[in-house]
Formats: structure tokens, C-alpha cells, sequence
């Protein structure tokens, strides 16, 4: 099914031309970036395809290593899942467990010192009161290459956790969506039509602008009087006011015709914990179907979704022990931790299914997307940054390997994965991370 | 018999940690013998920064500024904590694109019900709103307020732009709502900005407000600040004890000590409810009473505020007076209460918010109780662990019953102890009271023993350990550096040493009063500067 958009109007769009239309009052006088939405939909449309995604599936105080790594190696046949990951095995043929890798910073803080180890591809800064990401997490920077065309440059939600795993920078960490109906009153509330719809343009759109306008003259401004660190402060501050001004002006363009848009149910439910026990099935299930669907009507591009938080300490309906105490307490083989993380994998599964879920073209929305299962550790009793868990789910519109179990027998740079799978985004990454952790390297195992 | 292993301690532990005061004389006579201060040292401070509106900030000032009953939106961006406090988390953050979106919707929701309200309404525009100059001076005087400055021809030309554009295409009270809406998303309302070498009289007043009130300045410090009378030390005194005595310096207060002590970690703390069957989100909304309470009692009162560490009195509800084992004061709400000698506890380490914090979800921590002391407290400097190191302790045994028997795994390798014994051996003294603050005599079957070693002072209990806490030489530094911190926006360095001194000596002088304190900050040279990058 070719993607196209419907554009009202012959000639290519200025912005400027285009406000003036909207606004009644004097003209602002405004440095506004060119209307990149525009050309990129346009190029979109004579490529033919669905844009490539990226998702990121994380939970929190990792896996054993001992029951999670699948046996054999290879393609297809080779390789089997292991009893902890045999919730996925409706879609192995979508999947590629990648085992043995390690993340190369030190460990320092346990828990995080490995969490934005890999999500920042280097060491966190800062001590143990202050720490921090020193340079944006993965999402950011595949959102700021891949998120240009869209409402949403990127979304970040989660489940059961009121914490966000993505951070734009030192001290900039991102506050997290986790509430289904304020999450859908944003994607789907007033501002969302569905694609082909007559409904009208809202005419707040128009005002919120104007507003807008004039808190950028403010800021510009403000900004002639400050020192260099408040300077750049500030521009993150003016960043956030420009992106919300192209959401508005893209909002108030016709959706994109993409056929498997629509607007989902409102979530009914009541997501109170139950006998001290978060509903993660229930939520977990109404965020996915609204979050593939965000994906699938093309509001974002980019997913971080933060299914439960690195050293959490929630209860399950088997278990009576917080889940990080578990991971240090419980003796031996530890049956009732492999137990949580086989839920987290069945989790993972309605998640990935929802995005299975919705055709595109001859394939799926996961086809065409990149998702990376992972957590902060491997084995939480020791903070174990070995054995790392990464699993990639989709092969971003066929340009990565799936029905595959990659198994490093060199503790490789966690951070290979990721550079190959930015590549396959479409990125021109030339290296990631940084002093022991830099590499210039993909994981050629999974590249297409 | 104290049974801790006492190490000798090597030249390589001063690496481990730092004490800042190491050269001040302190004085720790009584009143009678008190040197008065030196005069104020001159010093360096800081370059400005630009401080973000905390959350707690944001709805003071809009409270302040357009009444109660609003429902203003909690889920704005968090602030973040650093150095010990928000307000100086609040000078390194920017906004997250999130955030600001937050923040924009945030605006419209509290505009919306304003301007859905008339009698807010006919108070904040007392005139014919179908006039343009009724509008426009109306929407100047909030802004000035919300601004803590006054607005710019410039500013309210574009202020009034979007009024009329939306009051065409809609209603006034629309074209109000958007022009407010964009007051509030404004960065001048949601950064502090005090930049100038010496503070203009303005940026006096917001600093004294946010200082002292933790919101802005209200309309007589804004009058004052107009006509340029606030930068008259007399007028300056006058207003300073002024808002020492009113309402909303409560607010600022228990606003200060929220971050110093963490207590809004309180919030959000889960236990797990297997070990401990009494915590509850209740429990702990109650803990940070108690500790907010009594020191309000013990700043009321202009108490010497170390007393704050071995005080009996304490303010108590059902929950906590059960958690106590005591009589409880009324059955609703809170009592005071006096903790008499019979009591095994008395003052702020061993009151429940402080033991609960500083602690796991499965039992106490030595090592975290440790740290508080020493960071918070003392200001002392503790490193972080060394790398790839195995952090879980042996379980109990019947040889190793306690927890200190099972800390010893810390103290074999040197490379642990040279640190732990920091921590450890301060924090093992409250280990009779358990991970949500009960006292208990036995662990595991064996004995419980309190005592402990704190920087060559040795003490047998908690009751001593309070008393070291509260006679060593970096307590009142300490607290000194903390509340510049909060007052400047930026941590005593090498260059605000002096006046730290002298803040010191302040204190002393005043008989430890915190009100003292504060009001030689507010009143001083420094209060008023800031540096040139």
C-alpha cells in the first residue's frame, strides 16, 4: 500500500507563509527553521516504504545468565529458546537473542553504573548523590536523527515505574508518560484526526502558537544576557518551545493516510495496585496497544518504554519479597527471580505482539521497526555487567538478521549491538561510546 | 565493653575523608564568655546562575499571586537533588522538551479555571475588561508579580498582541486566559534570574523571597523595590523581620529542611511489607511531620538549634506514638509529646523519617545511617566504592547474629575499610532501632551493641552518639554551608571560606538561634552580590 499525503496546497510550504495565514495580530519577526516536515513526508511518499522505528522494551534488576542464554547457536534450527525466554517463542522468527556480550565501563554504582553504561554507550559522571548521564541515551540520539518528520520527536512512557531510562544530557533526564489516560488524551484527545477524517483544525492550535511566538522572543531576549553554561541551558529550554511549535503546525496539517490508523479505545481501567501488587498485564497491555498505534498513525518514531525500573523492589502476584531484595536474598538457583523475568519476557510479548499486530504493506509494523530488550545488569546479586541481556526484535524494514542467537565467546563491546542497529536506522554512525567502551565496529552477526 | 574492631588508623585515610573546618577556632563556650563577631568579610562569591523554578516553587507563586482553589498540576518536571539540595539541583537543570510541555499545559489549565472564576477575576482585573488599558494594566501588575520584575514596553506590547489576536477570533476572557498563559510559560517566570554584580533592588527582593519564603516577593517588598527603598539597610532589617514573622516563612523553613534532610525521599519510599508490617505511605507522611514539627518547635522558640539532635520534645500522631510504643497524644492528628528518660530515643537520628530513609526496604543500614551523619551532617567527604565490587554481606548465623558481626566482611580487606569504618562505625550506633525506626533489643538472638568511634570520640549508645554528632566541630560549619547554599545557589568553595567563619561566629554568638543565622545571610554584603565571570 503506497504512503502518500494529501497536501492542500500546490506550491512547497514557507513557514512563515503559512503562520501568516493563521495569525491576525502583527507579524512576528521570528529566525524560524524551514518546514522540514513537509520535504521529509514528500520524500517518504516517493519512497514507497513505512519509516523505519526504534523501540526500547527495558525493565529493571536484569535476568540469570545460567537460564537465560538459548541453547545453540546460529540461524533458524540452530538455536533453541531457553525456558526464561520461551514466552517470546511466538515470535521467534522475529528475533534475535544476542548472549556473551559485556558493557565496558566501570562498575561503580551498582545498577546504574551498567544501566547508563549501555544506554549511554559510556560511564555515567557525577558521584554517588549526583550522578548522571554524560551524554544523551540512545533514544535521544536515534530520535534526533529519525524524529525530525514526526509530532512526537520521540515518546517516553512506561509501565509500572515513575522513572523515564532516557536523558538528554547531563542532569536532563526526561520525565516518564506512565498514566493511560493522560497518555491517550495527548496521542488520541482533541488534537488527533484520523487519517481521511473532515474533522476541523482546533482552533486553540492557532492561539497556542502565537504563544508560543512570543515566548521564543522572550527567550531570545534573555538569552543576550547570560553566561555560557546558562546560554546552553537556555537553548535546550528554546529546543523544547520549537518542538512543540512544529507539533502544533503539524497538527493542524491533514494526518498522513496510513491505512492502519485509527483512533483506539479510551483506557477504562483503574490501574490501582491490587493487594500491594501493580497490575503490569493490565497496564502493560492498554500502553502497547496505544503506543503501536501511535507508531503505526506515524505521531513518533522513536519509543522508550520503561516497563519496570532498574532496583525496583515490586511485588508479583508469586512472589512476597520486593524484587531487587529478592535478587540479593533469595538462596540458590533463585527460582522465584527466573520466575519474575519469564513474566517480564511474557510482558515483552503482548508488547512486541501489539506491534506484530498491525499490517504494513506485505509485512507487520515490527518488521519495520528495531526493538532492544535489555536491563541495567545481567545478574543482579553481583551487579553483573558480563553476559549481558539484549535481545532485538523486528529487522528494521530488512536491514537486520532475525531467527538468530549471536553468542560472543570474547565478552565483545555491548555497545556493537547498538551501533549496528543505529546503522540499519539508517544513521551514518561512524563509532559509539567512548574511552574503553568506543568502538567504530557493528555487530556484523545481525547486519543484513 | 565496646567489642567494634578498632583499626589504626594510616596517613593514606586522610585521603578517604575530607573535614572542611579544619582551621576555624570554634568557641564552644556558654553566652557569658562569647566573643561578638568580626565585621563581615569581604569575600568572592560566585557567578550567577540562572535557578529554575522548583516545583514546590511554582506553586507557592501561583498561589500567592492568584489565590487558593486552583488545581495546580503536580506532575510538572521533577527537580533533581545536588550537593544535598534542590535548590541547587535547580541551577544546573534545563527544561526537557517534556517539561516544557508540562509546563504549557500546565498554563492553560490554571488560566482556564482563572479566568472561569469571577470573583478571581474581579480581583485581578478590577475594572472594565472591555477596555484595552483595563486589560493591559491588569495583565502588567500580574506579570510583575509572577516576573518579580516589572515588565518592558516591549514585553507587554507582545503580551497584548496575542490578547487581541485570540479575543478577535474568540472572547475576551479567551484572549485573557492565552495572554496569562503566556506570562506563565514565560522564561522569566520560570527562571530566576539574579545576575547582577550588585543586586538591583529588585533582584533583592526576589532572592529575600525565595530565600526566606521560598515563593516571590509580595507587593510591599515589590513597592519597596520600586522605589528603591529596599536597598536602605534599615528599611532592609525592617522587612527582613517582617517576613520572618510571617505565615509563609513557615513554608520556606520546612521547605529548607525537606531537601537538606531528604524528606521528600519520604514520599515515594516503599518497605517491604513482609518485614515490616506496620509501614505504610501513611507511616511515613507522619515521619516527615514529626521531624518538619520539631524543628519548626526548636526555631520558634529560638532554641540553640544542635538541640535539634538530642531535644526530648517531639511531635507525634496515633501511627507514630504506636511505632514508638508510647501513649499516643490525641486520636487525631498531631500532639507534643516529651520523650522522658525512660525513652530509648530522643532528637532527629532516631526519629522514624530519619531511620527509615537511611535505610533498606529489608533492614536498617549502618552504612547509610553512616553517610547521612557524615555528608549531611558534617560535611564530610566519603569517595564512591572502587569498581566491579561485590556489594552483598554474609547472612546471619549464630556466630554472626547481628548485623555489626556481619559487617566485618568491610573491615578484613583494607581496601573496603579505610572507608567503611567512616560510615560503619557511626552508623552501628543506632542499629536498636530497626529499618522503620522500632527499638529492638536483639537481632537475630544476639545482643545489639550500640557503641561506636566518631572521629576520635567514642560512645556507648545512640544517646552518645547524638551528643557527638552535636558537639563536633563541623556541625555548625556545616549547617553554615547549607543554608548559603540555599540562600546563594552555589556550594562554599575556597573563596567562601572566610565568610562561612563568620557565620560560624554569628551563630555562637547568638547561642546557636537558626532565625540568627538567617537573618546575618539576609542582612549581609555577601546576600547582595554576585560574581563577575
Amino acid at each position: 500500500m503506497m504512503f502518500h499525503k494529501k497536501n492542500n496546497f500546490d506550491a512547497p510550504i514557507s513557514r512563515r507563509r503559512f503562520l501568516r495565514g493563521i495569525m491576525q495580530g502583527s507579524l512576528v519577526a521570528l529566525q524560524l527553521p524551514m518546514l522540514e516536515l513537509f520535504m521529509d513526508r514528500q520524500a517518504l511518499a516517493q519512497d514507497g516504504g513505512f519509516p523505519k522505528r526504534f523501540a526500547m522494551f527495558y525493565w529493571g534488576n536484569g535476568m540469570r545468565p545460567d537460564q537465560w542464554v538459548p541453547t545453540g547457536e546460529g540461524r533458524g534450527n540452530d538455536w533453541t529458546l531457553s525456558e526464561t525466554l520461551s514466552p517470546l517463542s511466538s515470535l521467534k522468527e522475529k528475533i534475535s537473542v544476542v548472549s556473551g556480550m559485556s558493557v565496558k565501563v566501570p562498575n561503580t554504582s551498582p545498577h546504574w553504573s551498567g544501566g547508563l553504561g549501555y544506554l549511554t554507550g559510556q560511564e555515567l559522571i557525577g558521584d554517588d548523590d549526583s550522578w548522571t548521564a554524560a551524554v544523551p541515551t540512545m533514544d535521544q540520539i536515534i530520535a534526533q536523527s529519525i524524529g525530525n518528520s514526526t509530532v512526537y520527536k520521540s515518546l517516553i512512557s512506561g509501565c509500572v515505574s515513575d522513572a523515564s531510562v532516557s536523558w538528554n544530557g547531563p542532569n536532563a533526564r526526561n520525565p516518564i508518560e506512565n498514566d493511560p489516560t493522560l497518555l491517550y488524551e495527548k496521542l488520541f484527545g482533541p488534537t488527533f484526526r484520523e487519517p481521511g477524517s473532515e474533522g476541523i483544525v482546533d482552533p486553540s492550535l492557532a492561539f497556542r502558537r502565537s504563544v508560543l511566538d512570543s515566548v521564543m522572543q522572550d527567550i531570545a531576549e534573555l538569552d543576550a544576557q547570560l553566561g555560557t553554561n546558562d546560554r546552553i541551558r537556555l537553548e535546550q529550554h528554546l529546543d523544547g518551545v520549537r518542538e512543540i511549535e512544529l507539533r502544533l503546525a503539524r497538527l493542524q496539517e491533514d494526518p498522513p493516510s496510513l491505512e492502519a490508523c485509527l483512533r483506539p479505545n479510551a483506557p477504562d481501567g483503574n490501574y490501582e495496585d491490587i493487594n500491594s501488587r501493580p497490575q503490569f498485564a493490565a497496564k502493560n497491555a492498554v500502553m502497547s496497544q496505544m503506543l503501536a498505534m501511535a507508531l503505526a498513525c506515524d505521531q513518533t518514531r522513536v519509543l522508550s518504554y520503561t516497563f519496570t525500573l532498574p532496583l525496583n523492589n515490586l511485588l508479583y502476584d508469586f512472589t512476597d519479597m520486593g524484587h531487587h531484595s529478592l535478587t540479593h536474598n533469595e538462596p540458590g538457583d533463585q527460582p522465584l527471580v527466573q520466575e519474575v523475568t519469564k513474566f517480564t519476557m511474557t510482558q515483552a510479548n503482548v508488547f512486541l505482539e501489539a506491534l506484530n499486530s498491525i499490517p504494513e504493506g506485505s509485512g507487520t509494523l515490527l518488521d519495520n521497526c528495531a526493538v532492544i530488550l535489555s536491563s541495567e545488569v545481567s545478574e543482579a546479586r553481583t551487579h553483573s555487567l558480563d553476559e549481558y541481556p539484549l535481545i532485538l526484535a523486528g529487522s528494521a524494514g530488512g536491514s537486520l538478521q532475525q531467527n538468530l542467537h549471536y553468542r560472543s565467546h570474547s565478552q565483545e563491546n555491548a555497545n556493537k549491538f547498538t551501533l549496528s542497529i543505529m546503522r540499519a536506522l539508517g544513521m551514518n554512525q561512524v563509532s559509539y561510546g567512548a574511552n574503553d567502551s568506543a568502538t567504530s565496529d557493528g555487530l556484523s552477526a545481525i547486519e543484513v | 565493653m565496646p567489642k567494634f574492631v578498632f583499626s589504626i588508623l594510616t596517613v593514606s585515610l586522610l585521603g578517604c575523608f575530607e573535614s572542611k573546618n579544619t582551621e576555624t577556632e570554634t568557641n564552644t563556650h556558654d553566652s557569658a564568655e562569647a566573643i561578638p563577631p568580626s565585621d563581615e568579610p569581604s569575600i568572592a562569591v560566585a557567578s550567577p546562575t540562572l535557578r529554575r523554578l522548583t516545583i514546590a516553587q511554582y506553586h507557592n507563586i501561583i498561589t500567592d499571586v492568584f489565590g487558593d482553589g486552583l488545581l495546580i498540576p503536580s506532575n510538572l518536571e521533577p527537580d533533581i537533588s545536588y550537593e544535598g539540595l534542590q535548590a541547587l539541583g535547580a541551577t544546573i537543570t534545563a527544561l526537557s522538551p517534556v517539561g516544557i510541555e508540562r509546563y504549557e499545559s500546565a498554563s492553560y489549565s490554571i488560566t482556564e479555571q482563572i479566568v472561569e472564576n469571577p470573583e478571581k477575576m474581579t480581583l485581578l482585573f478590577p475594572c472594565d475588561t472591555s477596555v484595552d488599558s483595563c486589560v493591559q494594566d491588569s495583565i502588567t501588575d500580574i506579570g510583575k508579580q509572577l516576573w518579580r520584575r516589572p515588565l518592558e514596553n516591549i514585553q507587554i506590547e507582545r503580551l497584548m498582541n496575542i490578547y487581541h489576536s485570540v479575543s478577535l477570533a474568540s472572547d475576551t476572557n479567551t484572549g485573557i486566559q492565552y495572554a496569562l498563559a503566556a506570562v506563565l510559560q514565560s522564561p522569566h517566570f520560570l527562571y530566576r534570574m539574579e545576575y547582577s554584580p550588585t543586586l538591583t533592588a529588585y533582584e533583592l527582593a526576589s532572592r529575600l523571597g525565595f530565600f526566606l519564603w521560598n515563593s516571590a516577593p509580595d507587593l510591599e517588598l515589590l513597592e519597596l523595590a520600586e522605589s528603591g527603598e529596599l536597598l536602605d539597610v534599615a528599611i532592609l532589617a525592617e522587612q527582613v523581620d517582617r517576613m520572618m514573622l510571617d505565615p509563609k516563612h513557615q513554608q520556606g523553613l520546612r521547605n529548607f529542611f525537606t531537601e537538606l534532610l531528604s524528606l521528600y525521599e519520604l514520599d515515594t519510599l516503599t518497605k517491604d511489607p513482609l518485614v515490616f508490617d506496620h509501614a505504610s505511605p501513611d507511616l511515613y507522611q507522619s515521619a516527615k511531620e514529626e521531624t518538619l514539627r520539631t524543628i519548626q518547635y526548636i526555631i520558634e522558640n529560638d532554641q540553640d538549634f544542635r538541640d535539634i539532635l538530642t531535644t526530648q520534645t517531639t511531635f507525634v500522631d496515633r501511627r507514630l506514638a504506636a511505632l514508638y510504643d508510647i501513649p499516643a497524644p490525641s486520636m487525631t492528628g498531631f500532639g507534643e509529646v516529651w520523650l522522658d528518660a525512660s525513652q530509648q530515643r530522643r532528637g532527629l537520628l532516631m526519629q522514624a523519617s530519619m531511620l527509615n530513609i537511611h535505610a533498606h526496604s529489608t533492614s536498617t543500614s549502618a552504612t547509610k545511617r553512616g553517610i547521612f551523619i557524615r555528608k549531611t551532617l558534617l560535611c564530610q567527604k566519603i569517595p564512591p566504592p572502587p569498581a566491579n565490587v561485590d556489594t552483598s554481606l554474609p547472612e546471619a548465623t549464630s556466630e554472626a547474629p547481628t548485623l555489626r558481626e556481619r559487617l566485618q566482611v568491610h573491615f578484613e580487606e583494607p581496601s573496603c575499610a579505610v572507608c567503611h569504618e567512616m560510615m560503619d562505625l557511626v552508623g552501628l550506633g543506632l542499629e536498636n532501632f530497626d529499618g522503620i525506626g522500632r527499638w529492638r533489643n536483639r537481632e537475630n538472638g544476639g545482643e545489639i551493641d550500640p557503641s561506636g568511634l566518631l572521629d576520635g570520640a567514642e560512645f556507648l549508645d545512640a544517646w552518645e552518639l547524638a551528643e557527638t554528632v552535636k558537639n563536633h566541630d563541623n556541625f555548625g560549619s556545616c549547617l553554615s554551608e547549607h543554608v548559603y547554599a540555599y540562600a546563594m545557589g552555589h556550594v562554599v568553595d575556597d573563596d567562601q571560606e572566610a565568610f562561612r567563619d563568620w557565620l560560624v561566629e554569628n551563630l555562637q554568638y547568638s547561642n546557636w538561634s537558626f532565625d540568627s543565622l538567617l537573618r546575618t545571610i539576609a542582612l549581609s554584603e555577601t546576600f547582595r552580590k554576585n560574581g563577575v565571570e
